[in-house]
């Protein structure tokens, strides 16, 4: 007994060899991260003339803006230890809704957003509870949303894109929040990565410091323990479910504006990639696992392949598998240094 | 008045579990409850936790009647619970599971972590000292660790009444005893605990008063001193139980033809234990015995290569297995049952039936399907054999009480007989009268001509069911001495696993 506690607490001090110390990293998934994160950006740097260009940096973190939102929802339901695989449907029916609203019934653009929030949030009770109250499962439930969604924005369209130029030119102050920049100097800040940025920063605080969100651990992690300590697990379920699908809701108004408009296909992948993220970043599919930064992180690494791709020309044909055969990698090296982890404990 | 009342308390899932239960607490007591598997006892427990709902009766706390409709409930009436099954939320840290209920109860944005894992070492030390550090991830503690957290758990809330089912069974003896000595100091706060454990020395020795509930009924409550076993165990089973052991085997054959299975040199990789030598021979049941934390069940899990070993090799009937990895050990018909029950595999949302018939699925094929007809017959076989008490083998396996599914385990790994098979704690957590069933059916293999290893932390199994003991002391080396039946005692069993028999000299005196 006592031998194997001593030979822990020297593997925690000193590694012994160059592979304990690169697992040992791969452990802290956040450092791990962002040397990945960096090794790209200087790689890119000194190969790819364009990259470091402010035109190609504020692509990046605009994109990071929108899908940011939506990841951050996605992990805090795979912490709870459901998923969400309807979060870009969700995220279009929501804009299809509030752009409806704007462009036909005239309604406020603020007040329209609000409406189409509104929905996604309906759609995260149901999901919500019909996985808690009748047992059918996060993969199933929304499976089916995935396709109920895209098919109620296809109805509400009749499969047209509204187009919502004219009305964000007259709305300056809500454009603002997705268009708008913010003069640093000579550059000139994009507003949707601020937007981001804030929720970013609260999210965090609140997912690591909150009771509230340490029942959505507990839950994912083991109802029973949960149940038996007066967590109501049912209430902290849906309440997981909605905060996944209001995020998704708020990650499409921004889209939304933009680009200006509504297209019938927004948000289609965006399951995939907010998963990926998630999973790179650290959480797990099996529940009470995941930090936000982590899985801001995961996105982060995935966008920047993305972009290191286009940038050298790789034919777009190529990307999705080259995208995806890097996830994969990604996620091997996790099991890997998990696996030698538990060997290393028996 | 009492602390706790309870009066007509009634319940019945498919059927009646508790009837008509009267029983009271009170403060400052200690209240043991004893009773067969499937007794009932969680059940009782569960229902004053908030974790099962009461068909009928009612619940008094200082005479004031109670409605316990949640957990919630339940602590609010200051009532803590340590389940019998560990209930730990696996990647989440120590300090969180132990204040797993104050942060539940909180509504901060921002909880004060450093504060909460203070509290948490407090409630530890007095259980482990520093030895468990309340930042790690329970996932990386030990069965036993685990258990403390459990208990720890339940001593955060200021609670006035404790529940306690079979805290002691995952526990080593020092936390063990350090359990008790916590216990007496909340008997003196007056805080009333109600103690399941089918150990009944622990019941003597730790107990004011002990209440046998069988079959649903309460049988008796008595001053724990006053007691004596045969009362006990005749309340519990209804019949007197006298041998709980089976006979020994009589001439065992020692001669090299003989070996069953041959374990030489075995040394842990990790180096846990080293240089461990033994054989078994036909017909007899052998010992392995040392304190908990001194190896046994590594040197256990080695033999089946579950583990890595640096030197040594193990022999089957003059087959070696050094090579073969566990599922083909298994196949050539050595096998191990380990202790821990859960991750050992039940399918607990299968039935018994499939249970155990899933282990040797190919027993009941008739070309490439399922022959109803023998899985049912293997099925019965195996439950009636054993012993398991429920409704029947169809009934789902996480409906059974704790004692009942650690059959039901032992039934799946025995549906096909092996040649030599090991048993780590077979009967953790199972009653009085099924220990005798257990400890007979295990005693039927042997005379069938099975080899039989036993690990067991309880000392009278060991000395009452085995016909030699082998001895790993605690600092993982073998007992140069083998104890055959005629010369085994506690004293002389625990006089070397504690190592002392290193201070004067290897010899026993006095
Ligand atoms: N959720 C449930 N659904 C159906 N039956 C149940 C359930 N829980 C318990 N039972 C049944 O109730 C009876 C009593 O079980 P209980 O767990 O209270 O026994 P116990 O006395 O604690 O036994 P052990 O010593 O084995 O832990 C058993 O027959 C069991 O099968
Ligand atoms: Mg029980």
């Amino acid at each position: 007994m006592d031998n194997s506690k001593v030979e822990v607490i020297e593997g925690k001090q000193k590694s012994k060899n160059a592979l304990d110390f690169l697992f040992g990293i791969l452990k802290q998934r956040e450092a791990f991260l962002i040397i990945l994160v960096a090794m790209i950006f200087i790689i890119m740097g000194l190969t790819n003339k364009n990259f470091l260009k402010w035109t190609n940096i504020s692509t990046i973190i605009t994109s990071l803006a929108i899908d940011g939102i939506v990841v951050i929802g996605m992990t805090i339901i795979l912490i709870s230890g459901g998923i969400d695989l309807a979060v870009g449907s969700t995220l279009c029916l929501c804009i299809t809704v509030a752009g409806w609203l704007m462009k036909y019934a005239g309604a406020n653009p603020w007040l329209a957003s609000i409406v189409g929030i509104g929905v996604a949030a309906l759609y995260g009770v149901i999901l919500g509870v019909l996985v808690t109250k009748l047992h059918l499962t996060h993969f199933i439930v929304s499976l089916c949303f995935m396709g109920i969604s895209r098919g109620l924005v296809q109805i509400i369209t009749q499969g047209q894109n509204i187009s919502l130029v004219s009305v964000l030119g007259s709305n300056k102050a809500f454009a603002f929040l997705g268009q708008g920049n913010i003069n640093i100097g000579s550059i000139q800040f994009p507003m949707a990565p601020v937007t981001f940025i804030i929720i970013a920063i609260i999210t965090e605080i609140y997912v690591r410091n909150s009771a509230g969100m340490r029942k959505v651990y507990y839950t994912g992690s083991n109802e029973n323990a949960a149940r038996y300590s007066g967590i109501k697990i049912d209430k902290v379920k849906i309440f997981a479910c909605v905060a996944c699908a209001v995020l998704s809701g708020i990650a499409g108004i921004i889209h939304m504006i933009r680009f200006m408009g509504a297209a019938t296909s927004a948000g289609t992948g965006k399951e995939m990639t907010a998963l990926s993220a998630a999973v790179i970043g650290g959480a797990s599919m099996n529940g009470g696992r995941g930090t936000i930064i982590g899985s801001i992180l995961g996105l982060l690494f995935i966008i920047l392949i993305q972009d290191a791709m286009t940038l050298s020309n790789v034919q777009p044909y190529y990307q999705e598998f080259v995208k995806y055969m890097i996830v994969l990698l990604a996620v091997s090296l996790d099991g890997i240094s998990l696996y030698r982890a538990n060997a290393k404990k028996k | 008045m009492a602390l706790l009342e309870i009066k007509h308390l009634s319940k019945s899932y498919a059927q009646k579990v508790l009837s008509d239960v009267n029983f009271t607490l009170e403060a400052g007591e200690v209240h043991a409850l004893l009773g067969e598997n499937g007794a009932g006892k969680s059940t009782m427990l569960n229902i004053l936790g908030g974790i099962a709902k009461a068909d009928g009766g009612e619940i008094l706390i200082d005479g004031k009647k109670v409605i316990i409709n949640s957990v919630q409930d339940a602590k609010n009436l200051g009532i803590g619970f340590v389940h019998q099954e560990i209930e730990l939320c696996q990647d989440v840290t120590v300090t969180e599971n132990i204040m797993m209920s104050n942060i539940t109860d909180s509504s901060a944005i921002i909880l004060d972590f450093k504060k909460l894992i203070e509290d948490s070492k407090k409630i530890l030390e007095p259980l482990v000292g520093d030895t468990i550090n309340p930042e790690d991830k329970v996932e990386d503690l030990s069965i036993s660790e685990q258990q403390v957290v459990e208990i720890a758990k339940a001593l955060s809330l200021k609670c006035r009444i404790l529940l306690l089912d079979e805290p002691t069974a995952a526990l080593s003896e020092k936390e063990t005893e350090a359990l008790f000595k916590i216990m007496e100091q909340l008997k003196k706060e007056g805080i009333g605990i109600i103690f399941i454990s089918h150990r009944m020395e622990e019941i003597f020795n730790h107990s004011d008063r002990v209440t046998v509930l069988r079959d649903g009924f309460i049988i008796s409550t008595r001053k724990s001193k006053d007691a004596t076993m045969q009362e006990l165990i005749k309340d519990m089973a209804g019949r007197e139980i006298s041998d709980i052991y089976p006979p020994k085997a009589t001439n065992i054959d020692y001669s090299e033809k003989n070996v069953m299975l041959k374990v030489e040199n075995l040394t842990d990789a990790k180096d846990r234990f080293r240089n461990i030598n033994f054989e078994l021979y036909k017909g007899e049941i052998l010992g392995v015995a040392g304190l908990v934390g001194a190896g046994r069940t590594e040197i256990m899990q080695n033999i089946v290569n579950l583990r890595k070993r640096r030197t040594g090799s193990v022999t089957l009937m003059g087959e070696n297995l050094d090579k073969y990895d566990t599922e083909k050990i298994y196949k050539s018909g050595l096998i191990l049952l380990s202790e821990d029950r859960k991750k050992s595999g039940l399918y607990l949302e299968y039935s018994i039936g499939s249970n155990i018939i899933s282990t040797y699925l190919e027993e009941v094929m008739t070309g490439m399907f399922v022959n109803k007809k023998k899985a049912v017959k293997l099925a019965e076989g195996m439950y009636k054999e054993l012993g398991i008490r429920g409704n029947g083998y169809k009934q789902a396996v996480k409906s059974l009480s704790g004692g009942n599914q650690q059959k039901t385990l032992l039934a799946k790994l025995l549906a096909k007989k092996p040649k030599v098979v090991i048993l780590d704690e077979p009967t953790r957590g199972v009653d009085v009268g099924a220990k005798a069933d257990i400890g007979n059916h295990i005693r039927n293999l042997a005379n069938d001509g099975i080899g039989v290893v036993i690990i067991s932390s309880e000392m009278n199994e060991l000395l009452g069911l085995c016909d030699r003991i082998i001895m790993i002391d605690i600092d993982g080396e073998q007992v140069p001495k083998v104890l055959h039946s005629k010369e085994f005692n506690s004293d002389t069993v625990v006089y070397y696993i504690s190592g002392a028999y290193k201070m004067s000299g290897g010899n026993k005196n006095g």
